[in-house]
């Protein structure tokens, strides 16, 4: 009784802080641009809310379109609905025809961000034509870390390219706001190369 | 014009990515030929000067996931660019004493 009981909360009410989405050509191309935005070590949340065949068939436990995302704390969190591949088992009908209920078998990971205050930082070194290409580069650099070495040891691998760029950049910043080209380039050659 | 030698290094490595040269390519091009790692702030303020000084051009590349939807900066050299690194490179060989090699450009 008790597990039935609790199988009918799970159905019955969606867990606190869970935002069912209804508009879903708008949440695709939410999630297109958060993946733009945020490409680093998640995994997407599909939940089928209105499912059919087709959807399902197009791909492996994948259903197109159809997901909610939950947000938490920051950064944000996306619950992994395409579990495991028990598309035909009861459980996957149960996930997919009452969608709140994945929270509960769904395992969360967080997503893993370059430390905000060193893109910060980074940024207020450039000039704003240079930022999108610069912290581009060094979020493909955390990306390629994340991948080898692990998240901990790309935040400290980013911070330190942060840090080693700060003095050229900040002295070629000086150089174009006073235009002291000679003394500039000499105090470049004789400390950065 | 003269450059200074990690103007040199970038030079070089824009060279032997070409046409896909951009920060992070150059900055990995640099630490696995040359054997030291610069910083993405410095390469970039040495593709700064190079491109003030007429030796480098760049355009905008493509966004990408893993650059969080940022644009790449893709740099090639101009012709004055290849001109001042045979040079340089030139007068490092004579110095070394050794035939130059800027015919390998």
């Amino acid at each position: 009784v008790k597990k039935w009981k609790r199988i009918v909360d799970l159905v019955l009410a969606p867990p606190r802080g869970a935002v069912p989405l209804r508009d879903w050509d708008a949440l695709a191309s939410d999630l297109e641009r958060w993946k733009l935005a945020h490409p680093i070590d998640f995994k997407i949340v599909h939940i089928a809310h209105h499912w059919t065949d087709s959807d399902v068939l197009d791909r492996d436990h994948v259903v197109r379109r159809d997901f909610k995302i939950v947000r938490g704390k920051r950064p944000l969190l996306l619950l992994d609905a395409c579990l495991t591949g028990a598309r035909k088992g009861p459980s996957f009908w149960l996930r997919y025809m009452f969608p709140w209920t994945v929270r509960h078998v769904a395992s969360a990971r967080v997503v893993a961000e370059p430390p905000p205050v060193a893109e910060f930082l980074l940024g207020m070194c450039l000039p704003s034509r240079r930022v999108e290409h610069v912290v581009g580069d060094m979020n493909e650099r955390f990306v390629r870390d994340c991948e080898r070495y692990g998240v901990r040891r790309a935040k400290r691998l980013y911070w330190s390219q942060v840090l080693r760029s700060v003095g050229p950049l900040v002295i070629r910043a000086i150089g174009r706001a006073l235009k002291w080209g000679v003394v500039v380039e000499g105090f470049r050659r004789k400390f950065f190369g | 014009m003269d450059i200074g030698l990690l103007e040199q290094h970038v030079l070089l490595a824009v060279q032997g990515l070409h046409p896909n040269a951009y920060g992070v390519a150059i900055q990995d091009r640099i630490k696995a030929l040359a054997g030291y790692e610069p910083s993405i702030g410095s390469v970039y303020a040495a593709i700064e000067r190079l491109e003030n000084k007429g030796f480098l051009k760049s355009r905008q590349g493509e966004p990408t996931r893993e650059r969080g939807g940022r644009a790449k900066l893709y740099v090639t050299v101009t012709a004055p660019g290849q001109k001042t690194l045979k040079e340089s490179l030139r007068a490092i060989d004579s110095l070394r004493g050794l035939k130059p090699a800027g015919a390998l450009l």
